[in-house]
Protein backbone atom coordinates (compact mmCIF):
# COMPACT_ATOMS: atom_id res chain seq x y z
CA UNK A 1 0.00 0.00 0.00
CA UNK A 2 1.21 3.63 0.53
CA UNK A 3 4.20 4.36 2.75
CA UNK A 4 3.13 6.49 5.40
CA UNK A 5 6.15 9.26 4.77
CA UNK A 6 5.24 11.00 1.86
CA UNK A 7 8.24 12.79 1.18
CA UNK A 8 7.35 14.45 -2.49
CA UNK A 9 3.92 15.20 -0.60
CA UNK A 10 5.73 16.99 2.62
CA UNK A 11 8.32 19.13 -0.03
CA UNK A 12 5.25 20.29 -2.16
CA UNK A 13 3.29 21.00 1.30
CA UNK A 14 5.97 23.20 2.11
CA UNK A 15 6.96 24.79 -1.23
CA UNK A 16 3.17 25.58 -1.52
CA UNK A 17 2.45 27.20 1.99
CA UNK A 18 5.72 29.51 1.27
CA UNK A 19 4.36 30.23 -2.20
CA UNK A 20 1.15 31.42 -0.79
CA UNK A 21 2.15 33.19 2.33
CA UNK A 22 4.47 34.91 -0.65
CA UNK A 23 2.37 35.72 -2.78
CA UNK A 24 -0.24 36.91 -0.02
CA UNK A 25 2.30 39.66 1.36
CA UNK A 26 3.23 40.94 -2.39
CA UNK A 27 -0.45 41.01 -2.94
CA UNK A 28 -1.05 43.41 0.13
CA UNK A 29 2.55 44.89 0.71
CA UNK A 30 4.30 44.76 -2.74
CA UNK A 31 1.17 45.75 -5.15
CA UNK A 32 0.21 49.18 -5.92
CA UNK A 33 -2.76 50.57 -4.35
CA UNK A 34 -5.29 50.65 -7.57
CA UNK A 35 -6.04 54.03 -9.63
CA UNK A 36 -9.70 53.67 -10.35
CA UNK A 37 -10.75 50.25 -8.12
CA UNK A 38 -8.74 51.17 -4.67
CA UNK A 39 -8.25 48.17 -2.56
CA UNK A 40 -10.60 45.89 -3.64
CA UNK A 41 -9.08 45.29 -6.64
CA UNK A 42 -6.74 43.42 -4.55
CA UNK A 43 -8.89 40.64 -5.43
CA UNK A 44 -7.59 40.08 -8.56
CA UNK A 45 -4.32 38.23 -8.13
CA UNK A 46 -5.91 35.38 -6.40
CA UNK A 47 -8.81 35.42 -8.47
CA UNK A 48 -7.28 34.93 -11.54
CA UNK A 49 -4.72 32.50 -10.26
CA UNK A 50 -7.51 30.11 -9.07
CA UNK A 51 -9.75 30.80 -12.53
CA UNK A 52 -5.90 29.30 -13.78
CA UNK A 53 -6.01 26.38 -11.37
CA UNK A 54 -9.66 25.68 -12.08
CA UNK A 55 -8.96 25.66 -15.59
CA UNK A 56 -5.61 23.49 -15.93
CA UNK A 57 -7.39 21.06 -13.51
CA UNK A 58 -9.97 20.53 -16.31
CA UNK A 59 -6.77 20.23 -18.67
CA UNK A 60 -5.44 17.38 -16.85
CA UNK A 61 -8.50 15.77 -16.60
CA UNK A 62 -8.73 16.17 -20.36
CA UNK A 63 -5.58 14.90 -20.86
CA UNK A 64 -6.15 11.53 -18.16
CA UNK A 65 -9.08 10.74 -20.06
CA UNK A 66 -7.13 10.39 -22.96
CA UNK A 67 -5.06 8.43 -21.67
CA UNK A 68 -7.55 6.42 -20.08
CA UNK A 69 -9.31 5.29 -23.07
CA UNK A 70 -6.15 4.47 -24.49
CA UNK A 71 -4.43 2.55 -21.56
CA UNK A 72 -7.40 1.35 -19.55
CA UNK A 73 -5.38 1.54 -16.65
CA UNK A 74 -7.14 2.59 -13.39
CA UNK A 75 -4.59 5.41 -11.75
CA UNK A 76 -5.16 7.55 -15.08
CA UNK A 77 -8.76 7.39 -13.70
CA UNK A 78 -7.87 8.41 -10.13
CA UNK A 79 -5.76 11.27 -11.62
CA UNK A 80 -8.63 12.49 -13.64
CA UNK A 81 -11.36 12.62 -10.49
CA UNK A 82 -8.92 14.05 -8.29
CA UNK A 83 -8.09 17.23 -10.71
CA UNK A 84 -11.87 17.26 -11.14
CA UNK A 85 -12.27 17.70 -6.90
CA UNK A 86 -9.04 19.91 -6.76
CA UNK A 87 -10.35 22.12 -9.93
CA UNK A 88 -13.91 22.47 -9.08
CA UNK A 89 -13.21 24.55 -5.58
CA UNK A 90 -10.96 26.48 -7.40
CA UNK A 91 -12.69 27.76 -10.15
CA UNK A 92 -15.95 28.00 -7.18
CA UNK A 93 -13.16 30.27 -5.57
CA UNK A 94 -12.68 31.96 -9.21
CA UNK A 95 -16.48 32.66 -9.48
CA UNK A 96 -17.66 33.24 -5.61
CA UNK A 97 -14.64 36.00 -5.73
CA UNK A 98 -15.55 37.18 -9.11
CA UNK A 99 -18.80 38.06 -7.89
CA UNK A 100 -17.68 39.75 -4.32
CA UNK A 101 -14.95 42.15 -7.04
CA UNK A 102 -18.44 42.70 -8.97
CA UNK A 103 -19.82 44.12 -6.14
CA UNK A 104 -18.37 47.37 -4.86
CA UNK A 105 -16.87 47.60 -8.02
CA UNK A 106 -20.12 47.61 -10.44
CA UNK A 107 -22.67 47.63 -7.91
CA UNK A 108 -23.81 44.19 -9.03
CA UNK A 109 -23.23 40.96 -7.78
CA UNK A 110 -22.93 39.45 -10.94
CA UNK A 111 -21.87 40.65 -14.30
CA UNK A 112 -21.93 38.51 -17.63
CA UNK A 113 -18.06 39.43 -17.84
CA UNK A 114 -16.04 37.16 -20.00
CA UNK A 115 -14.00 35.65 -17.59
CA UNK A 116 -16.62 35.25 -14.78
CA UNK A 117 -18.73 33.64 -17.39
CA UNK A 118 -16.87 31.14 -18.73
CA UNK A 119 -15.71 30.17 -14.91
CA UNK A 120 -19.15 29.92 -14.42
CA UNK A 121 -19.39 27.33 -17.39
CA UNK A 122 -16.50 25.58 -16.18
CA UNK A 123 -18.39 24.99 -12.51
CA UNK A 124 -21.40 23.56 -14.14
CA UNK A 125 -19.68 21.27 -15.91
CA UNK A 126 -17.30 20.49 -13.17
CA UNK A 127 -20.90 19.79 -11.46
CA UNK A 128 -22.48 17.58 -14.13
CA UNK A 129 -19.42 15.28 -14.51
CA UNK A 130 -19.31 14.65 -10.79
CA UNK A 131 -22.77 14.12 -11.30
CA UNK A 132 -22.36 11.56 -13.84
CA UNK A 133 -19.97 9.68 -11.87
CA UNK A 134 -22.33 9.23 -8.84
CA UNK A 135 -24.76 7.71 -11.35
CA UNK A 136 -22.87 5.14 -12.62
CA UNK A 137 -22.09 1.69 -10.83
CA UNK A 138 -20.24 -0.38 -13.01
CA UNK A 139 -16.30 1.35 -11.65
CA UNK A 140 -15.18 -0.02 -15.20
CA UNK A 141 -17.86 2.31 -17.22
CA UNK A 142 -17.74 4.86 -14.89
CA UNK A 143 -14.34 5.24 -16.08
CA UNK A 144 -14.51 5.00 -19.51
CA UNK A 145 -17.93 7.53 -20.16
CA UNK A 146 -16.25 10.25 -17.58
CA UNK A 147 -13.10 10.06 -19.48
CA UNK A 148 -15.88 10.60 -22.66
CA UNK A 149 -17.80 13.26 -21.48
CA UNK A 150 -14.63 14.97 -19.57
CA UNK A 151 -12.80 14.88 -23.66
CA UNK A 152 -15.84 15.99 -24.90
CA UNK A 153 -16.02 18.93 -22.50
CA UNK A 154 -12.79 20.29 -22.29
CA UNK A 155 -13.01 20.66 -26.31
CA UNK A 156 -16.10 23.20 -25.99
CA UNK A 157 -14.29 25.27 -23.29
CA UNK A 158 -12.12 27.22 -25.64
CA UNK A 159 -15.03 27.41 -27.73
CA UNK A 160 -17.26 28.98 -25.16
CA UNK A 161 -14.86 31.02 -24.31
CA UNK A 162 -14.59 32.85 -28.03
CA UNK A 163 -18.68 32.83 -28.37
CA UNK A 164 -18.91 34.59 -25.24
CA UNK A 165 -16.46 36.93 -25.57
CA UNK A 166 -17.94 38.21 -29.01
CA UNK A 167 -21.42 38.34 -27.44
CA UNK A 168 -20.18 40.39 -24.94
CA UNK A 169 -18.28 42.62 -27.36
CA UNK A 170 -21.80 43.01 -29.02
CA UNK A 171 -23.57 43.46 -25.85
CA UNK A 172 -21.02 45.16 -23.75
CA UNK A 173 -23.32 46.05 -20.20
CA UNK A 174 -23.84 49.54 -19.64
CA UNK A 175 -22.54 49.15 -16.35
CA UNK A 176 -18.95 47.42 -16.59
CA UNK A 177 -18.40 49.03 -19.92
CA UNK A 178 -14.69 48.23 -20.62
CA UNK A 179 -13.54 47.27 -17.10
CA UNK A 180 -10.54 49.34 -16.64
CA UNK A 181 -7.27 48.60 -14.65
CA UNK A 182 -4.46 49.63 -15.02
CA UNK A 183 -1.14 47.29 -14.52
CA UNK A 184 1.55 48.15 -13.49
CA UNK A 185 4.96 46.25 -13.43
CA UNK A 186 4.57 45.49 -9.98
CA UNK A 187 1.09 43.73 -10.42
CA UNK A 188 2.49 41.77 -12.90
CA UNK A 189 4.98 40.30 -10.70
CA UNK A 190 2.22 40.00 -7.93
CA UNK A 191 -0.14 38.18 -10.87
CA UNK A 192 2.68 35.90 -11.54
CA UNK A 193 3.70 34.95 -8.28
CA UNK A 194 0.10 34.27 -7.46
CA UNK A 195 -0.04 31.89 -10.33
CA UNK A 196 3.36 29.90 -9.02
CA UNK A 197 2.04 29.15 -5.72
CA UNK A 198 -1.44 28.43 -6.62
CA UNK A 199 -0.21 25.77 -9.05
CA UNK A 200 2.26 24.53 -6.25
CA UNK A 201 -1.15 24.27 -4.26
CA UNK A 202 -2.94 22.46 -6.89
CA UNK A 203 -0.21 19.95 -7.42
CA UNK A 204 0.05 19.51 -3.66
CA UNK A 205 -3.87 18.76 -2.85
CA UNK A 206 -3.93 16.37 -6.32
CA UNK A 207 -1.28 14.58 -4.64
CA UNK A 208 -3.14 14.05 -1.55
CA UNK A 209 -6.41 13.77 -3.20
CA UNK A 210 -5.26 10.60 -5.38
CA UNK A 211 -3.34 8.72 -2.88
CA UNK A 212 -6.90 9.45 -0.61
CA UNK A 213 -8.61 7.70 -3.75
CA UNK A 214 -6.24 4.89 -4.05
CA UNK A 215 -6.53 4.24 -0.28
CA UNK A 216 -10.23 4.65 -0.83
CA UNK A 217 -10.25 1.94 -3.58
CA UNK A 218 -7.71 -0.45 -1.44
CA UNK A 219 -9.91 -0.43 1.04
CA UNK A 220 -12.95 -1.24 -1.01
CA UNK A 221 -11.40 -4.18 -2.69
CA UNK A 222 -10.19 -5.34 0.83
CA UNK A 223 -13.87 -5.47 1.86
CA UNK A 224 -14.84 -7.16 -1.41
CA UNK A 225 -12.11 -9.84 -0.66
CA UNK A 226 -13.01 -10.60 2.97
CA UNK A 227 -16.50 -11.06 1.68
CA UNK A 228 -15.93 -13.35 -0.77
CA UNK A 229 -13.64 -15.73 1.65
CA UNK A 230 -16.66 -15.29 3.96
CA UNK A 231 -18.62 -16.80 1.38
CA UNK A 232 -16.47 -19.71 1.43
CA UNK A 233 -15.92 -20.69 4.87
CA UNK A 234 -18.79 -20.04 6.41
CA UNK A 235 -18.22 -21.67 9.96
CA UNK A 236 -15.35 -18.68 10.23
CA UNK A 237 -17.42 -16.49 12.71
CA UNK B 1 -21.38 -4.91 -46.01
CA UNK B 2 -19.81 -1.70 -46.33
CA UNK B 3 -19.55 1.38 -43.94
CA UNK B 4 -22.17 3.51 -45.81
CA UNK B 5 -24.73 0.17 -45.92
CA UNK B 6 -24.46 -0.11 -42.17
CA UNK B 7 -24.92 3.54 -41.46
CA UNK B 8 -28.01 3.82 -43.94
CA UNK B 9 -28.98 0.20 -42.41
CA UNK B 10 -29.43 2.19 -38.78
CA UNK B 11 -30.81 5.23 -40.07
CA UNK B 12 -33.65 3.67 -42.00
CA UNK B 13 -34.21 1.55 -39.17
CA UNK B 14 -34.86 4.46 -37.33
CA UNK B 15 -36.97 5.93 -40.03
CA UNK B 16 -39.07 3.77 -40.50
CA UNK B 17 -39.78 2.93 -36.81
CA UNK B 18 -40.62 6.39 -36.13
CA UNK B 19 -42.52 6.13 -39.00
CA UNK B 20 -44.62 3.38 -37.66
CA UNK B 21 -45.83 5.04 -34.53
CA UNK B 22 -45.38 8.70 -35.12
CA UNK B 23 -45.01 9.36 -31.30
CA UNK B 24 -41.42 10.95 -30.78
CA UNK B 25 -41.49 13.46 -33.50
CA UNK B 26 -45.30 13.99 -32.54
CA UNK B 27 -44.74 14.77 -28.74
CA UNK B 28 -41.53 16.69 -29.99
CA UNK B 29 -43.79 18.79 -31.81
CA UNK B 30 -46.85 19.06 -28.79
CA UNK B 31 -43.89 19.87 -26.28
CA UNK B 32 -42.08 22.72 -29.02
CA UNK B 33 -45.46 24.44 -29.38
CA UNK B 34 -46.17 24.32 -25.29
CA UNK B 35 -42.75 25.69 -24.64
CA UNK B 36 -43.10 28.26 -27.10
CA UNK B 37 -46.82 28.97 -25.59
CA UNK B 38 -45.02 28.94 -22.02
CA UNK B 39 -42.44 31.32 -23.10
CA UNK B 40 -44.89 34.08 -24.76
CA UNK B 41 -46.96 34.24 -21.17
CA UNK B 42 -43.83 34.14 -18.79
CA UNK B 43 -42.15 36.28 -20.62
CA UNK B 44 -45.15 38.65 -21.81
CA UNK B 45 -44.13 38.74 -25.42
CA UNK B 46 -45.83 41.29 -27.65
CA UNK B 47 -44.37 43.24 -30.52
CA UNK B 48 -41.27 44.04 -30.32
CA UNK B 49 -40.34 42.14 -27.40
CA UNK B 50 -41.28 39.25 -28.78
CA UNK B 51 -39.35 39.84 -31.91
CA UNK B 52 -36.14 40.07 -30.35
CA UNK B 53 -36.80 37.54 -27.97
CA UNK B 54 -38.05 35.10 -30.89
CA UNK B 55 -34.42 33.70 -31.98
CA UNK B 56 -33.71 33.27 -28.01
CA UNK B 57 -36.98 31.50 -27.35
CA UNK B 58 -36.71 29.46 -30.94
CA UNK B 59 -33.14 28.16 -30.01
CA UNK B 60 -34.02 27.19 -26.55
CA UNK B 61 -37.54 25.45 -27.56
CA UNK B 62 -35.16 23.21 -30.23
CA UNK B 63 -32.51 22.81 -27.35
CA UNK B 64 -35.28 20.93 -24.98
CA UNK B 65 -37.10 19.32 -28.09
CA UNK B 66 -34.25 17.92 -29.36
CA UNK B 67 -33.11 16.47 -25.77
CA UNK B 68 -36.98 14.45 -25.84
CA UNK B 69 -36.29 12.82 -29.39
CA UNK B 70 -32.28 11.57 -28.45
CA UNK B 71 -33.22 10.34 -24.94
CA UNK B 72 -36.41 8.44 -26.72
CA UNK B 73 -34.14 7.35 -29.86
CA UNK B 74 -31.13 5.88 -27.64
CA UNK B 75 -33.85 4.44 -25.30
CA UNK B 76 -35.43 2.76 -27.64
CA UNK B 77 -31.95 1.49 -29.25
CA UNK B 78 -30.80 -0.12 -25.44
CA UNK B 79 -34.35 -1.70 -25.50
CA UNK B 80 -34.41 -3.25 -28.23
CA UNK B 81 -30.57 -4.52 -28.19
CA UNK B 82 -29.85 -4.48 -31.13
CA UNK B 83 -26.38 -2.57 -30.64
CA UNK B 84 -25.12 -5.81 -29.41
CA UNK B 85 -25.71 -7.33 -32.90
CA UNK B 86 -24.25 -4.76 -34.41
CA UNK B 87 -21.33 -4.44 -32.46
CA UNK B 88 -18.72 -6.94 -34.53
CA UNK B 89 -15.83 -5.34 -35.69
CA UNK B 90 -14.59 -1.76 -34.63
CA UNK B 91 -15.38 -0.24 -38.18
CA UNK B 92 -18.97 -0.88 -36.72
CA UNK B 93 -18.85 1.89 -34.00
CA UNK B 94 -18.56 4.93 -36.07
CA UNK B 95 -21.02 3.64 -38.27
CA UNK B 96 -23.79 3.23 -35.69
CA UNK B 97 -22.47 6.83 -34.35
CA UNK B 98 -23.34 8.12 -38.02
CA UNK B 99 -26.85 6.18 -38.35
CA UNK B 100 -27.97 7.23 -35.15
CA UNK B 101 -27.28 10.63 -35.25
CA UNK B 102 -27.98 11.24 -39.17
CA UNK B 103 -31.75 9.61 -37.32
CA UNK B 104 -31.71 12.07 -35.07
CA UNK B 105 -30.72 14.87 -37.09
CA UNK B 106 -33.61 14.30 -39.30
CA UNK B 107 -36.11 14.33 -36.19
CA UNK B 108 -35.08 17.12 -35.08
CA UNK B 109 -34.85 18.87 -38.44
CA UNK B 110 -38.53 17.47 -39.06
CA UNK B 111 -39.36 19.40 -35.98
CA UNK B 112 -37.79 22.68 -36.61
CA UNK B 113 -39.18 22.60 -40.40
CA UNK B 114 -43.15 23.16 -38.73
CA UNK B 115 -41.37 25.23 -36.15
CA UNK B 116 -39.80 28.04 -38.24
CA UNK B 117 -42.97 29.18 -39.90
CA UNK B 118 -45.13 28.91 -36.82
CA UNK B 119 -42.98 31.10 -34.78
CA UNK B 120 -42.45 33.28 -37.71
CA UNK B 121 -45.74 33.99 -38.11
CA UNK B 122 -46.30 34.29 -34.04
CA UNK B 123 -43.35 36.12 -33.24
CA UNK B 124 -43.75 38.64 -36.58
CA UNK B 125 -39.90 37.67 -37.43
CA UNK B 126 -38.54 37.31 -40.77
CA UNK B 127 -37.27 33.84 -39.60
CA UNK B 128 -37.84 31.78 -43.50
CA UNK B 129 -35.07 33.33 -45.14
CA UNK B 130 -31.99 30.89 -46.35
CA UNK B 131 -29.76 32.10 -43.97
CA UNK B 132 -31.57 31.25 -41.12
CA UNK B 133 -32.03 28.29 -42.39
CA UNK B 134 -28.14 27.97 -42.56
CA UNK B 135 -28.21 28.51 -39.49
CA UNK B 136 -30.79 26.17 -38.29
CA UNK B 137 -29.38 23.06 -40.12
CA UNK B 138 -25.28 24.53 -38.81
CA UNK B 139 -26.92 24.16 -35.05
CA UNK B 140 -29.09 21.47 -35.67
CA UNK B 141 -25.81 19.28 -36.64
CA UNK B 142 -23.59 19.94 -33.79
CA UNK B 143 -26.28 19.65 -31.81
CA UNK B 144 -27.32 16.09 -32.65
CA UNK B 145 -23.95 14.93 -32.90
CA UNK B 146 -22.95 15.74 -29.42
CA UNK B 147 -26.33 14.86 -28.63
CA UNK B 148 -26.56 11.74 -29.78
CA UNK B 149 -22.84 10.96 -27.81
CA UNK B 150 -24.14 12.41 -24.49
CA UNK B 151 -27.56 10.10 -24.88
CA UNK B 152 -25.84 7.01 -25.81
CA UNK B 153 -23.99 7.55 -22.17
CA UNK B 154 -26.89 8.56 -19.93
CA UNK B 155 -29.07 5.90 -20.75
CA UNK B 156 -26.72 3.60 -19.83
CA UNK B 157 -26.96 5.60 -16.43
CA UNK B 158 -29.18 4.79 -13.34
CA UNK B 159 -31.01 8.10 -13.92
CA UNK B 160 -31.34 7.58 -17.72
CA UNK B 161 -32.67 10.36 -19.51
CA UNK B 162 -32.86 12.60 -16.91
CA UNK B 163 -28.89 12.73 -16.68
CA UNK B 164 -28.55 14.31 -20.54
CA UNK B 165 -30.05 17.63 -20.30
CA UNK B 166 -27.86 17.90 -17.09
CA UNK B 167 -24.58 16.75 -19.56
CA UNK B 168 -25.57 18.43 -22.80
CA UNK B 169 -26.24 21.92 -21.90
CA UNK B 170 -23.02 22.42 -20.65
CA UNK B 171 -21.72 21.70 -23.69
CA UNK B 172 -23.60 23.49 -26.13
CA UNK B 173 -23.23 27.13 -24.50
CA UNK B 174 -20.85 28.23 -27.64
CA UNK B 175 -23.26 26.45 -30.25
CA UNK B 176 -26.13 28.40 -28.64
CA UNK B 177 -24.72 31.76 -28.38
CA UNK B 178 -23.46 31.89 -31.59
CA UNK B 179 -26.78 30.42 -33.46
CA UNK B 180 -29.03 32.75 -31.48
CA UNK B 181 -26.63 35.83 -32.30
CA UNK B 182 -26.83 34.88 -36.05
CA UNK B 183 -30.32 33.91 -36.30
CA UNK B 184 -30.72 37.46 -34.27
CA UNK B 185 -28.16 39.31 -36.49
CA UNK B 186 -30.30 38.17 -39.52
CA UNK B 187 -33.80 38.85 -38.75
CA UNK B 188 -32.46 42.74 -38.12
CA UNK B 189 -31.80 42.08 -42.05
CA UNK B 190 -27.94 41.85 -41.67
CA UNK B 191 -26.15 39.90 -44.68
CA UNK B 192 -24.50 36.71 -43.98
CA UNK B 193 -21.02 38.36 -44.22
CA UNK B 194 -22.26 40.77 -41.20
CA UNK B 195 -22.88 37.29 -39.33
CA UNK B 196 -19.61 35.17 -40.70
CA UNK B 197 -18.47 35.49 -37.33
CA UNK B 198 -20.55 33.22 -35.62
CA UNK B 199 -21.36 30.91 -38.84
CA UNK B 200 -17.65 30.29 -38.23
CA UNK B 201 -18.07 29.70 -35.15
CA UNK B 202 -20.55 27.26 -35.45
CA UNK B 203 -18.92 25.41 -38.60
CA UNK B 204 -15.84 25.19 -36.24
CA UNK B 205 -17.83 23.85 -33.17
CA UNK B 206 -19.90 21.54 -35.46
CA UNK B 207 -16.39 19.92 -36.86
CA UNK B 208 -14.55 19.67 -33.62
CA UNK B 209 -17.64 18.13 -31.56
CA UNK B 210 -18.06 15.63 -34.89
CA UNK B 211 -14.45 14.38 -34.48
CA UNK B 212 -15.06 14.01 -30.75
CA UNK B 213 -18.28 12.15 -30.77
CA UNK B 214 -17.00 9.76 -33.89
CA UNK B 215 -13.65 9.28 -32.27
CA UNK B 216 -15.39 8.30 -28.35
CA UNK B 217 -18.40 6.75 -29.44
CA UNK B 218 -16.69 3.06 -29.59
CA UNK B 219 -15.99 3.69 -25.88
CA UNK B 220 -19.16 4.45 -25.10
CA UNK B 221 -21.18 1.64 -26.88
CA UNK B 222 -18.35 -0.88 -25.91
CA UNK B 223 -18.97 -3.35 -23.33
CA UNK C 1 -14.81 48.53 0.29
CA UNK C 2 -12.64 46.53 2.68
CA UNK C 3 -15.37 44.44 3.59
CA UNK C 4 -15.47 42.61 0.17
CA UNK C 5 -11.47 42.25 0.11
CA UNK C 6 -12.14 40.76 3.60
CA UNK C 7 -14.66 38.64 2.08
CA UNK C 8 -13.20 37.21 -0.79
CA UNK C 9 -9.34 36.26 0.61
CA UNK C 10 -11.84 34.70 3.72
CA UNK C 11 -13.70 32.64 0.50
CA UNK C 12 -10.26 31.46 -0.47
CA UNK C 13 -8.92 30.79 2.80
CA UNK C 14 -12.15 28.73 3.81
CA UNK C 15 -12.17 26.90 0.27
CA UNK C 16 -8.80 25.76 0.82
CA UNK C 17 -9.20 24.63 4.17
CA UNK C 18 -12.29 22.77 3.80
CA UNK C 19 -10.86 20.94 0.92
CA UNK C 20 -7.66 19.70 2.85
CA UNK C 21 -9.81 19.56 5.84
CA UNK C 22 -12.36 17.27 3.71
CA UNK C 23 -9.11 15.09 2.35
CA UNK C 24 -7.64 14.73 5.59
CA UNK C 25 -11.28 13.64 7.68
CA UNK C 26 -11.52 11.13 4.54
CA UNK C 27 -8.15 9.33 4.58
CA UNK C 28 -9.10 9.13 8.71
CA UNK C 29 -11.56 7.15 8.15
CA UNK C 30 -10.15 4.99 5.70
CA UNK C 31 -7.24 4.50 7.77
CA UNK C 32 -9.42 3.81 11.03
CA UNK C 33 -11.79 1.41 8.68
CA UNK C 34 -8.40 -0.53 7.49
CA UNK C 35 -6.81 -0.78 11.18
CA UNK C 36 -10.15 -1.90 12.43
CA UNK C 37 -9.92 -4.74 10.05
CA UNK C 38 -6.72 -5.82 10.56
CA UNK C 39 -7.66 -5.93 13.86
CA UNK C 40 -10.57 -8.12 13.10
CA UNK C 41 -8.56 -10.72 10.88
CA UNK C 42 -5.54 -10.08 11.42
CA UNK C 43 -5.41 -10.31 7.14
CA UNK C 44 -3.04 -9.38 5.60
CA UNK C 45 -3.53 -5.83 3.76
CA UNK C 46 -2.40 -5.77 0.11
Amino acid sequence: MQENNDTVGLVLAVLSSAGVLIALSMVFLYAPREATMGDVQRIFYFHVASAWVGFLGFFVTFMAGIVYLARQERRWDILALSSVEIGLAFIAMAVVSGSLWARPVWGTYWTWEPRLTISAVQLLIYVSYLMLRTVIEDPQQRARFAAVYGIAAFVTVPLSWFAIRWWRSIHPDILTGGGGMAMTVKMVHTLLVSLVAFTLLYFTLLRQRMRLEQASQALAELKEYMWHTAEQSPQRR
Amino acid sequence: MSFLRKVWAIFARDIAAELHTREMVSAMLVFSVLALLTFSFALDLRGEMARAAAPGVLWVTVAFAGTLGLSRSLAREQQSGCIDGLLLAPVDRSAIFFGKALGNLAFMTVVELVLLPLFAVLFSAPLLRPGVLLVMALGTLGYGAVGTLLAAIAVNTRAREVMLPILLLPLVVPLLIAAVQATAGLVEAATLAEVGGWLRLLVVYDLVIIAVSVLTFGYVVED
Amino acid sequence: MPVYLVAAYGVFWGFTFALVFSIWARQRRIEREIAAIRAQTGAEVR
